[in-house]
């Protein structure tokens, strides 16, 4: 709390400043972006999107932004002809008083009301915003750059109708049946398995959802002497045997943003940030960090949820394709029927671990952004209630979030190792084939 | 304008004014009577439902006359403090008197109240159950009557107290040695997540198992030891035991128990081994079972002299609180949880109707129980605690009174995943609890208009109201006794934070009641007449008058005191008669009953074949069925002296036979991957007779081979079959019959739903038989618009010596084709139905054929009328190419939708923005909600759901309801047989908010002097009932999911 303080009253004064001395205009809209941002995950977690879908909020949100800017300024490359079916979208105008960060934030601001559910949350947040942008830059600065930003969130939106996610809403549900090594749901709200058809959604920039498809797990065995069996009793000892410092990183990279808690007959829902929307506050922890512009700002983010959104598709189809079973599920059924996992297990198949492959995928991405060894101090978790963590690079933050699910008690070794390699490969080929930024470093 | 309002408002007044003062049955008298008892409960951060689960469900009221001065007195417990004694002066006044008798109650937080007459002195003593949990100190209690007003606490149980989660206790005698044996009944704190397979059933818990103990003393000196585990008692953290009733249902002498449990625990119903042990026989005896059981109680209530049983949940009736609550899990999570070690289990109301017994060898009968909850609308209480089933109104049967409501919802959706928002592991109690919305409901009383076995017009009427009984709040323990000794029930209920209820009968009729002084006893009408107990120990919490109505006893009544003598007394009629012991007149020693036969039912023979289901659902791919439709077959029938039956993906059909006293059978492995639905025997063109055999799934689409029909010849009927060739069709039914007049047999394929788009025009096939012994499929106009096939048949109706075709279709009627005039005539028969079996015979023995048509029934709780029917509108709302599902229904008076919002989104993700909490959809009418996507949109609309008699007027179809026991339960096949159809029926593939239909026990129908009657067949027919056959003079059924068995 002592360090949310200071914050929250540069905040205050910073508003005091700008109501009562608006001759002198701010001009940093790269906070009013990482503030849409923060925003965007605020509404996600309140509306409850499972970490796929919400991994497409950010995507397309951070298009919208990033195309304005590749529009309105010749170091920035259009994502037309590099993500699948983009289209060309109408020129930034041409008028003295346009300004692409305004436009920016207004083609986020509409393709995330669009996707979010409570709109009026992200309308009343895009409200508070252009009132002051207005105080800032006047009106007609406002109004043109505005009705730009509109025009590319509408070529956004209908680019993003052919992804297939309205269609997949009502494609067959798991099926369940009796092979005791395939997923089943969970305790304790036995949840159907999320999204068993992502594998369906058009890819930004892969060629295809198993452009990266992992080796198969270990062969599925209860016999003691297997490999399998060897890495479920290496889940059930780690988590018995957890230290102070393995349990802070499992719970500080939970990203669940559903935990069903069941408290006497109270059943409670503690909502949390997802994976990916974890990614995207290191994003802007990062941005901060190294004083972006606007525009290396919207750069940023398209880069990471780029990457966030072709892991999970990569991590999704492998997941429907292996359906391997839970580590809890066997723990229960073969030899400790009261045993639960340090965290909740969520309610898709084990393999290969998502975090591992997004996280994997989203370090690659920001190293890109930021480089290799770009130490931060991530803060995501403060409104959560858990500590800042400190990494060297998004390299180490990325191995910490995958081993984090081993001390969790929900995935066993391999859809660890083998998930972050995963996403590090899908990572590097986005890296590369994506051309944004041409300008000088 | 404000004058005419002014005008209406006090006509508005005057109309109230004059209602209230409508006379009711009963009359609340608490206040004027000196009763001024309430259940405060005192709610902080160290207590609270947060950290106890149980924290609001109330506390009991016992009435027995404890001072026996002819008054009986009333005992309330409260859950945190003193509880109060009310002595009865007569002319409804009481005097409080707890502390001054010595039982206001040590423990910290109290349940339950129960009252025995431990040592036979004729004076009732008293027993609590209580919660050591959190920081509250305490102990089960128990307080010997000193029979001078006072009481003394005393050790029951030698040297030893019972601590732990006291929830009731039941004094009964289990081994009829005419001594009170002890049932301590406890519930569970642990969260009910924790729990995934019921192998923790077995573990016994210190704290939360029950426990039973024998009293191996006397009546006057009881010793009591510790038998739970011999005996076969279950005491486990996963037995949420919140109530507790004991009767004989099984009709053999002995008192049985049953046991509701909360959450995925099963329900207990213990069968007593005549008095050596008790055997858990739920899963033998019920087909589904209430999911969260609060209440229970156990009576006769359709007058068949065998005990029925009533069990809680807490499926809310209002529109809002039923959309706002969470429901029952998808239909395939559901099989998953049950998969765990559970037995069927729905969150609402089970009306348990005694049925009767399966005689077994070695064992005791075992009951078996229809739920009609829903046939009669008593299914949906809301959040109810207590039921008691007396006869209120004194009319001669059993009406039914329910307590309601709690204090806060936590079951609440938005709460669960909004309110909370934050909250979970971390946040303090106080700001948990204090969002949870409020559930003050009424309870809810419903009068006994049961007549005949039920099996034509009766109802349980609605009279909350009309008795005075529709107290708002939250009330929880509830009893009923005589205060004023004027032969009506009276009723004490206790509230939750508010005042106790007395309800004085001022209008009921008087009935000839009994009062056995402070005894327990057995009693029975007459020596060898089943007998009965006058326990006290049911509804919730909290224990009755051990008085009872003799009304039907025919003026004497034998009585067992406990001392073991036996004397019969003489009643007064339509009044209150005092019995004591030595006042009557003395018989012999007690004789053990004879079972009564009428109560037992025939064992079938089975047959070597049990049909499995393949673990598909179609309801992973269509959330919203009202019943899945891929639970079809198995097929079976007759052909060159063998019986085939078709089995379900990957399992092989058989042929069986009968030779030397054995069946015997072979499978067809080469066809195991078909999914056998139907099979009819055919002439070929060539002569050739041939079975053809129809399969279908809605797994795969109909290109796929598993979609092929085929048929076998006698030359090789046991080969693989010959596959027709043609598109396929998810085949449901196939008849036989010469549809285009060429003389040679054709064949008619009804298809029960497109693959994957349910609702749209199925693909019927016709099979032309040619000249050469082929079947050709052929394409046929006529066949485009009938709809959804569930079954056909073929036979002449008219007497012209050729066939028509019949078809009953789903969400459509039933239609007659007649090809007579070489083009097809399509007549309706009914109206739009939910349609499923079809059957042909001379039931009233006229000379021509009528028609029996199986509909799913009316025990499946959803309101619907011609008037306000119940609609399916589909369509693509969402441009996604899937069509969407839209039901509606009407709920007193307005049209709803009839699932909830999570139900909607699914369909639509776009509703998610329009409906983002349950408040915003939840209660808001239908036609509000839905404009735009009702144009152009599919409408299916069905008025009735009762399965009917088609009775064959020279032609015309005069149409007749079935009697009401055979609307229990979808009636999925019949028999026609000695000039009456023997029917059954059954479905567990209804949606879970229906859940499964499948207790209905098999029944005959017959056209008598009166019109259509019906009467139970001599053996138990329960399940999936898919096929019945006549295979070497006996009456084959076969069931889906579930075994062949051989009746007659």
């Amino acid at each position: 709390m002592n360090r949310l303080f200071p914050s929250l009253t540069v905040l205050f004064v910073s508003f005091f400043l700008v109501q009562c001395a608006p001759k002198e205009p701010y001009t940093d809209h790269s906070s009013d972006l990482q503030n849409e941002f923060e925003a965007i995950t605020q509404i996600l977690v309140h509306d409850i999107f499972s970490p796929p879908v919400a991994a497409r909020v950010y995507a397309y949100t951070a298009t919208a932004a990033y195309e304005v800017v590749a529009q309105s300024h010749p170091d920035y490359r259009s994502l037309n002809g590099q993500f699948h079916d983009f289209p060309a979208v109408p020129a930034a105008p041409n008028a003295t008083e346009y300004m692409p960060e305004i436009a920016a934030l207004q083609a986020a601001g509409k393709v995330a009301t669009a996707l979010v559910f409570s709109e009026d949350r992200m309308q009343q947040h895009m409200d508070e915003v252009m009132a002051k942008l207005v105080q800032n830059h006047g009106k007609e600065a406002v109004s043109i750059s505005q009705a730009y930003g509109e025009i590319v969130a509408d070529y956004v939106l209908n680019w993003a109708k052919g992804d297939h996610y309205n269609q997949s809403r009502t494609f067959t549900k798991y099926e369940i049946n009796d092979d005791p090594m395939r997923w089943k749901p969970t305790p304790p709200d036995y949840m159907d398995g999320i999204e068993p058809h992502w594998r369906n959604i058009r890819t930004l920039i892969m060629d295809s959802a198993q452009m990266f498809k992992p080796v198969p797990p270990p062969t599925p065995s209860m016999d003691t002497a297997s490999v399998f069996y060897r890495d479920l009793m290496q889940v059930y000892h780690t988590v018995n045997n957890l230290d102070d410092e393995q349990t802070a990183i499992a719970k500080f990279w939970d990203c669940n943003p559903y935990v069903s808690v069941h408290r006497g007959h109270v059943m409670l829902a503690t909502k949390k940030i997802t994976p990916g929307g974890h990614w995207i506050g290191i994003t802007g922890i990062a941005c901060r960090k190294a004083g972006l512009d606007f525009f290396r700002t919207a750069d940023a983010y398209l880069r990471a949820s780029t990457g966030l959104f072709d892991g999970f598709i990569s991590c999704w189809d492998e997941k429907y394709r292996s359906e391997l079973v839970r580590p809890e599920t066997l723990i229960n059924e073969n030899f400790d029927a009261q045993w639960k996992p340090l965290l909740q297990t969520p309610p898709f198949p084990e393999y290969t671990s998502g975090h591992s492959v997004i996280s994997g995928a989203a370090g690659v991405m920001l190293s890109g952004v930021f480089g290799q060894n770009f130490a931060f101090q991530d803060s995501t978790e403060r409104p959560y209630g858990l500590p800042d963590r400190s990494y060297p690079s998004f390299t180490a933050a990325s191995d910490e979030a995958a081993v984090s699910r081993l001390y969790g008690g929900i995935h066993y070794m391999p859809a660890i190792e083998i998930g972050v390699s995963q996403g590090r490969s899908l990572g590097a080929y986005i890296d590369t084939t994506l051309v944004t930024y041409t300008g000088n470093e | 304008m404000r004058f005419s309002a002014y005008i209406a408002g006090i006509l508005l007044l005057a109309g109230c004014t004059a209602q209230d003062k409508m006379p009711t049955l009963f009359e609340e008298r608490a206040a004027a009577s000196g009763i001024t008892f309430r259940n405060d409960l005192t709610e902080d951060e160290h207590q609270n439902i947060v950290d106890y689960l149980y924290f609001y469900n109330g506390a009991g009221v016992a009435v027995a006359d404890f001072n026996q001065d002819g008054f009986e007195d009333i005992y309330f417990v409260r859950n945190q403090g003193a509880n109060e004694l009310y002595w009865n002066k007569g002319d409804w006044q009481f005097e409080e008197g707890a502390a001054a008798a010595g039982v206001s109650g040590i423990s910290d937080f109290q349940t339950g109240v129960t009252v025995t007459d431990i040592n036979a002195d004729g004076y009732p003593d008293l027993y609590l159950s209580a919660v050591e949990y959190l920081h509250w100190k305490g102990r089960n209690e128990f307080y010997l009557n000193n029979g001078d007003g006072t009481f003394t606490e005393t050790r029951l149980i030698d040297g030893m107290d019972v601590v732990g989660y006291g929830q009731q206790a039941l004094f009964f005698d289990a081994d009829n040695d005419g001594d009170q044996d002890l049932y301590v009944l406890r519930h569970s704190v642990h969260p009910s997540g924790a729990y995934n397979n019921a192998s923790q059933r077995a573990v016994r818990d210190a704290k939360a198992g029950d426990l039973f103990y024998l009293n191996t003393g006397s009546a006057r000196q009881p010793v009591f030891e510790d038998r739970s585990e011999d005996w076969g008692i279950l005491g486990s953290q996963i037995g949420y035991g919140l109530s507790i009733v004991a009767e004989d249902f099984n009709a053999d002498g002995y008192l049985d128990l049953f046991i509701g449990n909360d959450f995925h625990e099963n329900d207990y119903l213990y069968l007593n081994d005549r008095g050596a042990g008790f055997e858990l026989v739920t899963q033998e005896s019920f087909r589904a079972n209430s999911k969260f059981t609060m209440g229970v109680d156990a009576g006769d209530m359709d007058g068949d002299g065998l005990a029925d049983l009533f069990t809680l949940d807490m499926k809310p009736w209002d529109e809002v609180e039923r959309k706002n609550a969470l429901g029952a899990a998808p239909f395939h999570i559901h099989k998953y949880k049950r998969g765990q070690g559970y037995v069927e289990q729905f969150p609402k109301n089970s009306l348990h109707l005694n049925a009767g017994n399966i005689p077994r060898k070695g064992k005791s009968a075992l009951p078996v129980f229809e739920d009609v909850a829903a046939f009669f609308n008593v299914e949906s209480t809301d959040w109810s605690w207590g039921v008691l089933m007396e006869d209120f109104d004194g009319n001669g049967t059993k009406d039914i009174f329910v307590t309601n409501g709690i204090k806060r919802r936590p079951n609440d959706l938005d709460y669960i995943q909004f309110l909370s928002d934050g909250g979970g592991a971390t946040t303090v109690d106080e700001e948990i609890y204090k969002k949870m919305p409020p559930g003050a409901v009424e309870n809810r009383a419903y009068s006994n208009q049961v007549r005949d076995d039920f099996a034509y017009e009766s109802a349980l009427i609605e009279s909350s109201k009309a008795w005075g009984l529709n107290y708002k709040g939250t009330s929880n323990g509830s009893a009923y006794g005589d205060f004023n000794n004027d032969g009506r029930w009276d009723l004490v209920v206790n509230n939750l934070d508010g005042p106790a209820l007395l309800y004085a009968n001022v209008l009921g009729t008087s009935s000839t009641m009994v009062d056995f002084g402070g005894y327990a006893v057995q009693f029975k009408k007459r020596s060898g007449a089943l007998p009965h107990w006058n326990l006290g120990t049911r509804g919730w919490l909290s224990h009755s008058s051990t008085r009872r109505i003799a009304d039907d006893f025919g003026g004497s009544i034998l009585v067992n005191w406990p001392d073991g003598s036996n004397e019969v007394f003489t009643l007064a009629p339509g009044t209150l008669n005092r019995l004591r012991p030595g006042a009557g007149t003395t018989m012999g020693v007690k004789t053990d009953v004879t079972l009564p036969l009428k109560y037992n039912s025939a064992i079938p023979d089975t047959l070597p074949f049990v049909h499995e289901e393949d673990s598909y659902t179609a309801f992973i791919q269509t959330p919203l069925l009202l019943e899945g439709v891929d639970e079809m077959g198995p097929a079976a029938a007759v052909f060159n002296g063998a019986l085939m039956v078709g089995g379900s993906t990957n399992k092989a059909p058989v042929w069986i036979t009968r030779s030397d006293g054995h069946w015997d059978t072979t499978k067809v492995n080469a066809d195991k991957e078909f999914e056998d639905t139907d099979a009819a025997v055919i002439a070929l063109g060539n002569g050739t007779p041939a079975l053809l055999v129809v399969s279908g799934s809605s797994q795969r689409p109909n290109s796929s081979r598993q979609q092929q029909d085929r048929f076998y010849t006698a030359a090789s009927f046991k080969s693989p079959g010959t596959v027709i060739a043609g598109p396929g069709t998810n085949a449901a039914a196939v008849a036989v019959l010469d549809m285009n007049g060429d003389g040679i047999d054709d064949a008619f394929v009804g298809e029960r739903c497109v693959w994957n788009d349910y609702g749209a025009a199925p693909n019927h096939a016709v099979y032309f038989g040619n000249e050469k012994g082929g079947l050709d499929w052929a394409l046929q106009d006529w066949t485009a618009q009938l709809g959804m096939i569930t079954d056909v048949i073929a036979a002449d109706f008219d007497g012209d010596g050729k066939k028509e075709l019949v078809i009953a279709t789903d969400w459509g009627s039933v239609q007659k084709i007649n090809f007579q005039s070489g083009t097809p005539e399509i007549t309706k028969l009914t109206e739009a139905g939910l349609w499923r079996h079809l059957n042909a015979g001379d039931i009233d023995e006229d000379g021509d054929l009528d028609l029996l048509v199986g509909a799913v029934g009316e025990n499946h709780g959803i309101a619907l009328g011609q008037e306000e029917p119940l609609e399916l509108w589909i369509k693509d709302v969402d441009l996604n190419g899937d069509r969407d599902f839209l039901y509606s229904y009407v709920n007193q008076g307005i049209r709803y939708p009839l699932f909830g919002r999570d139900a909607l989104i699914k369909e639509s993700v776009q509703y998610r923005k329009s409906y983002l909490k349950n408040r915003s959809f939840s209660g808001k009418p239908f036609d509000e909600m839905f404009q735009d996507e009702l144009k152009g949109a599919q409408k299916l609309s069905v008025g009735s759901t009762a399965s009917l008699l088609l009775q064959n007027q020279s032609g015309n179809f005069v149409h007749y309801t079935l009697p009401n026991h055979c609307q229990r339960a979808p009636l999925t096949a019949s028999n026609f047989r000695n000039g009456a159809f023997i029917v059954g029926g059954g479905t567990d593939a209804f949606h879970t908010s229906i859940g499964t239909v499948e207790n209905m026990c098999g029944f005959e129908v017959s056209w008598g002097e009166t019109g259509l009657q019906s009467k139970r067949i001599a053996y138990v027919l329960r399940g999936s009932v898919a096929e019945m056959v006549a295979f070497e003079n006996r009456l084959v059924v076969l069931m889906n999911d579930g075994p062949g068995i051989v009746l007659y």
